[in-house]
Parts: structure tokens; C-alpha cells; sequence
């Protein structure tokens, strides 16, 4: 994952992604717990290791419309899997130029997730087709936003102001987000996964070849065990199938002298679990809880 | 083989043919074409099962937070598409034309009737499998540009490739074709038996198969009417409402489907590997002809909290619900005192001392037993879902999972498994290997399904949602009524780990079987006693099976046609949705 | 057809426990009143656009009554509206109608950690009457899949204090 370049996140490693085996992304992942800080445009934002996942509409490229004093960037656009797009994903303008956002489609916003001190500060209401917002960007700086509800299918944006501001900057330590794939299980996920080291991975790695290795042996084992059983079981038979005998019975019970005592002491046991059940899920579980439907 | 259940005191002369031409005893050796076909079934159908337990293993991982590296969230849901899909269609379906193939062949002592229709059913439940599979799994594949992201339950207006459709629509029809050669078969043996009872197994097929074609049309009008032709874009907009109470008009009978092999198994196979044999043979008709009664004409309790449909049908099904608590509850009894009596003759005694009598570390015998112990526990949480009010605590909450991983995912699957450890020496000719993985195994289910699934359930009323990739907000939080969230997502990932072990267990048991040398004596005794009060105290009323469909059909009308009227009153397509993606 | 003395009063014990079941729902709904979702909310015959319809206005909170509010709720992919951008805001001790539909998918409405829970269908309106006594904040969660990222889809209630909401909010 950290391996990721600059370049365009392919809609097919990230979104529609394989199933990876689990020994590989289980040492990307160790990778991702060390923090490795590496140059990304706008700091790995519409990579798939940024909250929300790839995004597919952008291709590594920041479309230049500066010089310009109007442009129009479409909300809902095609993309990521349905109307789910920024469009221009990117785009780099000069200060003072005035940005349309134009909704193409309903349910979106523009949030914002990081951007210079005293600039734009998105708009946080969800809106549906034929809505428009404009702001005049006169602060420098990189602007990164989203759409809140469809996030977590790569609806991103960025907006950079000015023509010398950089757009590749380190990416930053996941760590700190709390939001990237597989980090945040309820707090859960962390003893497990996070902060491995190189060495974690290798003897965890160590750990599943050598256990593998004696599952394999035994196995082999086995296999030559049974190719003695079985063949000497067919010579017993000279090649027949037989059935097991049926199996002798200690005594022979009919109807009228088999008393099911055992059977009805257990099926009281199952009554008092069910009543006892019935009596918390219904009376001290439901009717306990407020607020409820009324009508 | 010789003292099979309908082994009456009204010895004809076929039967004493079949007792001739038994003299060898195995299923392969009496009925090879037969055993082919059940292997055939069984072999999809635990394929199935290994795939199912990837994509359980995946989900379990991924919704927990511990391991999100499989695939994206995105992906999930094709994974739990995949997953539900390969569990109600395929599996299940294959496992149960496998098992009444046999149970019939067996019962009726005769081979299935028409081979080519047996080939026909069994070529259509394939194509129909491999069309609605590859069409879900072509969501994880760029190269297949196929998606049915809708789950197995494909609730309008979300909309999958019409090849997904197109394949549940033949599973469905292949169904019915393998009930029809069950039916020919009955036929051809009453010519031959007039006046006889119907062999306790067939009888047990027979109705189930009367339940299914009661219940499938819901499903199969769904998807022919209306999905199939709005997918391929002939028919513009189709109604929510109705095509989802369609699905569910057929969605709660399919559980019984699902299990009334379970309990097939519990009552005709548990009592002999117990070393007893069935206290009463009536019984067991009454269960299942309650089963058919009352199976379809409770689907609404899966739309509780459905706008648009009124509290009086709610009320109706959940009547009708809760009165399939007694064939349930018979069985729990008739079936554990089938188990104590062959305790008893084993010379177990005591109260509770006459379990330790059990052979336990017998495979088969381990495996339904823990199955039905789950089920019961799995009864419980079925009560809850059915109490119409009480539905506001759990719908669509985790404890739903938590139910169904005890039905369908161990009374059935359990159940096919331990089966397995029994019939597919009887199909092969193969003596079972790694025994003891085999005897483990079922212990190993058991406990990792205790944790799965109590997990589950104490989430549910936390208020965690089912379905969901990522069940963390930023908003909102969970807090447990028994136990915090954090441990619960333990126990889930723990257990499903556990699960997935067990099943690996399982397929190298069976599969190391499949590849062994044919020959020598089996572990295993094909050979079903009697039951202790056998069918002639049975009223012959039981045996009317076109009564008794009669009947259902009257409570189906009298439970559907009302609310079916309201939705397609203001016209069939109203209001209707045109398809949208996931 | 012999069954067992046990057998018998076992069947009877089944028979208690099926009718004390349905006995409690009952009781729920006589006693503390429960009610269930039902055809109540209308139908909306254009479900792709709600607003239009008679049975469903402009999403929103409208106070109908002295202490009794209507709140219109779009239940879409992958937001509630209102409830994800902005807060549902009603006040304590008020009686709040909900009414939910979806101009979509089918979605699901659940109050979290409350009996407040219902299926959202296109083109039916979901009335649910709930009485908020305490000030508090509930999260709301989606519980049908409902997309790819239905995972997201959350909002919240906000129960504030009565001098806290300033009489009828239209559009919001």
C-alpha cells in the first residue's frame, strides 16, 4: 500500500479488489502501520489509502484552469460506480477566481476535509440536482473536500489556489486518521494489527510456513497410514463392500417399557430456559425501552 | 437395508424380491444410478459449503474490524451476496435433491423412475447454479462484466444482471422437476402397494415437496413476472412492495425447506445411530403435515415493520407462526426420546446418566445431535422474531444473523455434515478417513457457533445492523445490554475462525474419502429399524396427502388474496421504481 | 396410535406456551400501547419524486400542535434528510409523528438503542408516532442494504429543551 505511486489509483486494484491472499496484505498492512511518509499528490488523498478509498474519476492529473475567472465544477458527475463524482476531481485555479459547484444529481455536499486558515469552508447541507454553490477563492492553499454521504465510495475533490502551491505533499502517518480500511474496529483492532514491525511480519510469517510445514507432514503421514489401512481392509473383504455389523444392543426396550423420564426432565429444563428468556426479551429488554412506536 | 421402515406386517412379494436382491446391502451396490445422482448432488452441494465458509470467514473478519485486507467495503456485499446466494440456492437445494434421492430410492425400494428426467433436473439446478453464481461473483471480477450485488434476497428496485435472475428462475424450475420424479416414483410404487402406508421417508418428501411447490410460485412469479423483464428493460417500473411481499410469501417456507431434511434425518437416522430406534411413526406425519399446513401462510411476519401492509394481516401471520412452534416442539420431544430410548437399550439410566450412554464419538451421531441442541436454541430466538411488536427490538439487527447461523447454518448445515460422515460411505464404497478429524469436528462447530452466534444475538439488541459492511459510525454508538461491543466483535471473529476450521476439517475428511480405494468394511450400517409404535395405529387420514395440500391452500388464500389485492389494486407495476445499482 | 403420558402433557405445555407468546404481543399492544407500521402512512403512486404527493411534504420538521411535531424524513443513498447534514431537532416531552419514505432504494430507519425501527420502501410512507419525554441524542442508522456504501448511512435525533426550538421550522 505504501508502495502506491503518485500515480493514477486504477479502478481495478482498489475498488473491485481481488481477493488478495492474506500473507501479502497482511505485510502491507504492517507496512502501513510504520508510517512510512512517501510524495503523493495532495498527500495520498484519492488514494485508496485515504478515508472514503480510491477515487476512480481521478487519473493522477490536476486539470490547470487558472488565468480564468470563472469555472464550473459538476457535483454528482459520472463516476465511482454511479453518479458519485466530482468533476474536475482536481482542478488548479488563481486566486480570486470564482468556483460553481453545480449538483448534477441528488444527495451530495461539499465537505471540507483540510484547507488553508481563513479560506473556503465547504458546504456541509446535502443538496440535490439543479442546486448551485459558488465561492470566490481568494486565500492560497490546497483545498481537499467530499461528499459526506457518499465518501466511502471515493466522492473526493481537490482545489489548489494559486499557481506556485504545491499539490505533492508528503503523505501523512495514517495514525493519526482513524478512518483508513481496517483501523478501526471499536478500538479492537489495534492490539492486532497495528504498530507490526518488519520483525512482527516475518514471525508471523515464520509462524504459518513451519505450521504449515507439520500440517503438511502429518498429512503425508496420514495419506501412507490410510493406503496400509485401507488396503489391508480390502483384503479382509476381497474387494467387497460391507456394511458394519449393527451394533448389539445391552437390552431391548418396546414401546410400553420405555418410560421417556430422562427425555421429559430435559425437555422442563428447555421450558424454564424459554419462559425465563421470554420473560427478559419481552417485558424487562422491550418494554424497557424508550422511546417506542405509539402509533 | 432388510428391516427398512415400511417393512409391514403385510409382507407382499415384491418385498420379498427386495430382500433378494439386497443380499449385498449397500446403496451403491442396490441403486448405483441412484448413488451417483445423490453423489453428484452431494458434491456441488459441499463445494458449495467450502466456498460458503470463505466468504462467512471473509465477512466475519471484515465486519468485525479485524482483517479488512480481502476486499474493499464496497466489495463486501458481493461477498455477502455470494455467500447468502451459494447458502439458500445452492447448497441447500443441492443437499436436498441429494438426500431425498435417496431417502426415497431407500424407502420405496425402487429406483427413481424416468433417468432422464433425473438427468434434466439435475442439468438445469446446475446451469441455473452456475448462471446466478457467476453472475454475483463477476461483481469481484473486472473481466466479467456481470454484477448481482442484491443479495439473496434482491429486494426492488436495486437491480442485478438478468443472468442472475434468469439462474434462480432455473434452480427454482429444476426443483420442481426433482419433486416430480419423487412424485412419479411414489406412483409407480402405490400401483404396486395399493393400500399400503406410505413409507414414513416418502411420506416426509412428499409433503415437504407439497410445502415447496405451495411456496416457490411466490418466488418464481417474482422473478419471471416481473424481475427477468424489468432487468432486461421490457417492463419499466415494478412495485417494491408487492414484489418484495412476493419474495417473502415464499421467503419464510424456503427456511422449512431448508430444514425439513434436518429433520428427516433427526427422525428416521438419529434414533439408530443413538442405538434406538423412533418411539412413534404418527407423530412424526403429524409434524410434517403441520409443516405443510402452516409453513406459507406466514411470510408477513417478515414485513412487520413494512409500511403499506395493515396490522391485521401482521397478526394473522403471526398466529399462524407461532402454532409452527408445536411440530417443532413435538419433535424436540419425540426425538430425544427416540435418543433415550436408544440410551436405554444401550444400558444407560438415570435422569440425566442415560446421555453419557450416547455414542458421542460417533461423527454422525455427534453432528445431528448438536444440531438439533442448536436448533432448539435457535427455536427461541424464532419466537422473538415472530412476536409482531417484539420485532421493533430486533429487525434487521444482528440477532437475525444470530438466529439463522443456528437454523440454516447448523440444523441444516451440521446436520449435511455429520450425513455426510455417514452416507457418502454408503454412495463410494469408501471407508470414511481421519476418523478422528471427523469425530472433532462437530464438537469444533458447536463451539465456535456458541460464539459466533450468542454474539450475535446480545449485538442485535445493542441495536448493531445486520447487512453491514463497517457497523461503526461517527454519529452513533452501541452500547451492549449483556457485555460491551468490543467483546462481542471478539466472539464473532473467534468463532468464525472456529466455523472455518471445522468446515476445513469436514471437506478433508470427505474429500480424503472420495479419493480412497473402494473395498472393505465400512464403519458405517445402512440399516433403519423400525419405529416402536409404527404406522398402523397412524389414522389413514394422515396419508391424504391431497387433503392436506387442500387445506394449505385454503390458509394460504385465506392469508394472502386480501393483502395481495391491496398492493396490486391500483395496478400491478404501481408505484413503481425503475432498476438502480448498489 | 399410542403416545406416551409425558408426550401428552408435553403437547399441552406447547400449547400454553404458543398462546401465553401471542397472550404477551397482545398485551404489548393493548397495555403499553404498541403499534405497528402499517398502511396508515399512505402511498406515494410517483415514487421517485415523494414531494409531489399529497402524503408526503418537503423534508423538514413542522410543529401541528402544541407540544406535537410532524418530521418528514427522505431516506436515500446514502443520507437522511434531515438527520445526516443537519440534526433532527424536536423538543422533549413532545409527541413526534415520523414520516419516512425513499425516492430510491430500500433503506431502513432504526433509532439506535430504542424501539424505533422501520422498513423504508419506495413509493410507501412509513408513520411511526413516538413520544420523546428527556432531552438526549439518538444516532440513526440504515439497517437495509441499501448500496455500496450503505455502511455510512447514519444521522441523528436531537431532543432539546422546549425553549430551545423556535416554533415551526418549514424547509429544512
Amino acid at each position: 500500500m505504501s508502495v502506491d505511486s503518485g500515480g493514477p489509483a486504477p479502478d481495478g486494484v482498489s475498488r473491485r479488489s481481488v481477493l488478495r491472499r492474506g500473507a501479502a496484505a497482511s505485510v502491507a498492512l504492517a507496512g502501513l502501520g510504520t508510517g512510512v511518509a512517501s510524495a503523493q499528490p495532495y498527500g495520498g488523498w484519492f488514494t485508496d489509502d485515504a478515508p472514503g478509498g480510491a477515487t476512480s474519476n481521478y487519473d493522477g492529473t490536476t486539470v490547470d484552469r487558472t488565468c480564468e475567472d470563472s469555472i464550473t465544477i459538476t457535483v454528482g458527475a459520472d463516476g465511482n460506480d454511479g453518479s458519485f463524482a466530482y468533476d474536475p476531481p482536481a482542478v488548479r485555479i488563481d486566486p480570486g477566481t470564482e468556483v460553481v459547484f453545480d449538483w448534477a444529481s441528488d444527495t451530495h455536499n461539499l465537505v471540507l476535509k483540510d484547507g488553508p486558515d481563513g479560506g473556503w469552508s465547504g458546504y456541509d447541507e446535502i443538496q440535490d440536482a439543479g442546486f448551485e454553490h459558488s465561492h470566490t477563492f481568494e486565500t492560497e492553499g490546497v483545498y481537499k473536500y467530499y461528499c459526506e454521504p457518499h465518501l466511502t465510495l471515493g466522492m473526493k475533490g481537490a482545489v489548489a489556489v494559486g499557481s506556485d502551491v504545491p499539490t505533492v505533499t508528503p503523505t501523512p502517518a495514517p495514525s493519526g486518521d482513524g478512518e483508513s480500511d481496517g483501523d478501526d474496529g471499536g478500538g479492537l483492532v489495534g492490539p492486532f494489527f497495528d504498530g507490526s514491525s518488519p520483525i512482527v511480519s516475518a514471525t508471523l510469517g515464520f509462524l504459518t510456513v513451519s505450521v504449515g510445514a507439520v500440517f503438511a507432514g502429518e498429512l503425508l503421514g496420514a495419506l501412507d497410514e490410510w493406503r496400509a489401512e485401507a488396503r489391508a481392509a480390502i483384503e479382509e473383504t476381497d474387494g467387497e463392500v460391507v456394511e458394519a455389523p449393527e451394533t448389539e444392543s445391552a437390552r431391548e426396550l418396546d414401546h410400553d417399557s420405555f418410560v421417556p423420564r430422562g427425555t421429559w426432565t430435559l425437555v422442563l429444563v428447555y421450558l424454564l430456559i424459554l419462559a425465563t428468556m421470554w420473560v427478559f426479551t419481552y417485558f424487562v429488554e422491550f418494554l424497557g425501552r424508550e422511546p417506542t412506536v405509539i402509533g | 437395508m432388510s428391516g427398512v421402515v415400511d417393512a409391514t406386517e403385510t409382507e407382499t412379494r415384491t418385498d420379498r424380491d427386495r430382500d433378494e436382491s439386497l443380499a449385498t446391502g449397500v446403496f451403491l451396490e442396490a441403486y448405483p444410478r441412484e448413488a451417483k445422482v445423490v453423489r453428484i448432488c452431494f458434491g456441488v452441494a459441499l463445494a458449495a459449503l467450502g466456498l460458503i465458509g470463505v466468504f462467512g470467514l471473509v465477512q466475519a473478519l471484515h465486519r468485525t474490524g479485524f482483517y479488512r485486507g480481502f476486499v474493499s467495503s464496497a466489495d463486501y456485499y458481493t461477498v455477502l451476496s455470494a455467500h447468502g446466494v451459494l447458502v439458500a440456492f445452492v447448497f441447500t437445494t443441492f443437499f436436498v435433491a441429494g438426500l431425498f434421492t435417496w431417502a426415497v430410492t431407500l424407502s420405496l425400494d425402487r429406483p427413481l423412475p424416468h433417468p432422464r428426467l433425473t438427468w434434466t433436473w439435475l442439468g438445469m439446478l446446475s446451469l441455473g447454479t452456475v448462471m446466478a453464481v457467476s453472475a454475483v461473483l463477476g461483481g469481484l471480477l473486472d473481466f466479467v462484466p456481470m454484477e448481482a450485488d442484491v443479495l439473496f434476497t434482491f429486494y426492488v428496485p436495486l437491480e442485478a444482471h438478468p443472468v442472475f435472475y434468469v439462474g434462480a428462475a432455473l434452480v427454482i424450475v429444476g426443483s420442481w422437476l426433482a419433486g416430480a420424479s419423487y412424485f412419479l416414483a411414489y406412483r409407480e410404487w402405490r400401483e404396486d402397494n395399493p393400500g399400503e402406508r406410505i413409507p414414513l421417508q416418502t411420506f416426509m418428501v412428499l409433503t415437504t415437496f407439497l410445502m415447496w411447490y405451495l411456496s416457490s410460485v411466490g418466488v418464481a412469479v417474482e422473478v419471471v413476472v416481473f424481475l427477468i423483464p424489468w432487468s432486461l428493460g421490457i417492463v419499466p417500473q415494478v412495485d417494491p412492495l408487492l414484489t418484495r411481499s412476493l419474495f417473502w410469501y415464499f421467503g419464510h417456507p424456503v427456511v422449512y425447506f431448508w430444514l425439513l431434511p434436518a429433520y428427516l434425518l433427526w427422525y428416521t437416522v438419529l434414533p439408530k445411530l443413538a442405538g434406538g430406534r423412533l418411539l412413534s411413526d404418527p407423530l412424526a406425519r403429524v409434524v410434517f403435515v403441520l409443516f405443510l399446513l402452516l409453513s406459507t401462510p406466514t411470510g408477513f411476519h417478515h414485513q412487520y415493520l413494512d409500511p403499506g401492509i395493515a396490522e391485521g394481516f401482521k397478526f394473522v401471520a403471526m398466529t399462524n407462526t407461532m402454532f409452527l412452534l408445536l411440530p417443532s416442539l413435538l419433535t424436540a420431544f419425540t426425538v430425544v426420546a427416540s435418543m433415550g430410548h436408544g440410551a436405554r437399550q444401550r444400558g444407560g439410566s438415570g435422569r440425566l446418566g442415560w446421555l453419557r450412554a450416547l455414542p458421542w464419538d460417533d461423527p454422525a451421531f455427534s453432528g445431528l445431535a448438536l444440531a438439533g441442541l442448536m436448533f432448539a436454541a435457535g427455536g427461541f430466538s424464532g419466537m422473538v422474531n415472530a412476536g409482531m411488536n417484539l420485532n421493533y427490538l430486533v429487525h434487521n439487527t444482528l440477532w437475525l444473523p444470530g438466529h439463522f447461523h443456528l437454523t440454516v447454518g447448523t440444523a441444516t448445515a451440521l446436520s449435511a455434515m455429520a450425513i455426510a460422515y455417514w452416507l457418502v460411505p454408503q454412495l463410494t464404497g469408501k471407508r470414511l478417513r481421519f476418523h478422528g478429524l471427523a469425530v472433532v469436528q462437530p464438537y469444533l462447530w458447536f463451539v465456535g457457533m456458541t460464539l459466533m452466534s450468542n454474539a450475535m444475538h446480545r449485538g442485535g439488541l445493542a441495536g448493531l445492523p445486520r447487512r453491514t459492511a463497517e457497523p461503526q459510525y461517527d454519529q452513533v454508538s452501541f452500547e451492549g445490554v449483556v457485555g460491551t461491543v468490543g467483546e462481542m466483535q471478539l466472539q464473532i471473529a473467534v468463532g468464525a475462525v472456529l466455523l472455518f476450521v471445522s468446515l476445513a476439517l469436514f471437506l478433508t475428511v470427505i474429500v480424503g474419502t472420495w479419493l480412497g480405494p473402494r473395498g472393505g468394511q465400512l464403519r458405517v450400517n445402512g440399516d433403519i429399524p423400525e419405529p416402536l409404535s409404527g404406522p398402523e395405529s397412524a389414522p389413514r387420514v394422515l396419508d391424504n396427502l391431497r387433503l392436506w395440500f387442500a387445506i394449505a391452500v385454503v390458509l394460504v388464500v385465506l392469508a394472502y388474496a386480501l393483502p395481495l389485492w391491496d398492493m396490486v389494486a391500483d395496478g400491478v407495476f404501481q408505484p413503481g421504481t425503475p432498476p438502480l445499482s448498489p | 396410535m399410542e403416545v406416551h403420558r409425558y408426550e401428552k402433557i408435553w403437547i399441552g405445555i406447547s400449547l400454553l406456551v404458543i398462546v401465553g407468546w401471542i397472550a404477551t404481543v397482545v398485551f404489548g399492544a393493548v397495555g403499553p400501547g404498541i403499534a405497528m407500521v402499517d398502511d396508515s402512512g399512505g402511498q406515494i403512486a410517483d415514487p421517485s419524486n415523494p414531494t409531489e404527493s399529497d402524503a408526503f411534504r418537503d423534508p423538514g420538521v413542522y410543529q401541528v400542535g402544541e407540544n406535537e411535531y410532524e418530521v418528514y424524513v427522505l431516506a436515500r443513498q446514502f443520507a437522511f434528510q434531515p438527520g445526516t447534514s443537519e440534526p433532527i431537532r424536536v423538543p422533549a416531552n413532545s409527541t413526534v409523528t415520523f414520516y419516512v419514505t425513499s425516492p430510491d432504494v430500500t433503506h431502513g430507519f432504526e433509532v439506535v438503542g430504542t424501539n424505533v425501527n422501520t422498513m423504508v420502501i419506495p413509493g410507501q410512507v412509513a408513520e411511526l408516532t413516538v413520544e420523546f419525554d428527556d432531552p438526549g441524542r439518538y444516532g440513526i442508522v440504515c439497517n437495509e442494504y441499501c448500496g455500496s456504501a450503505h455502511h455510512t448511512m447514519e444521522g441523528t435525533i436531537e431532543v432539546v429543551e422546549q425553549d430551545e426550538v423556535n416554533g415551526t421550522e418549514g424547509d429544512t
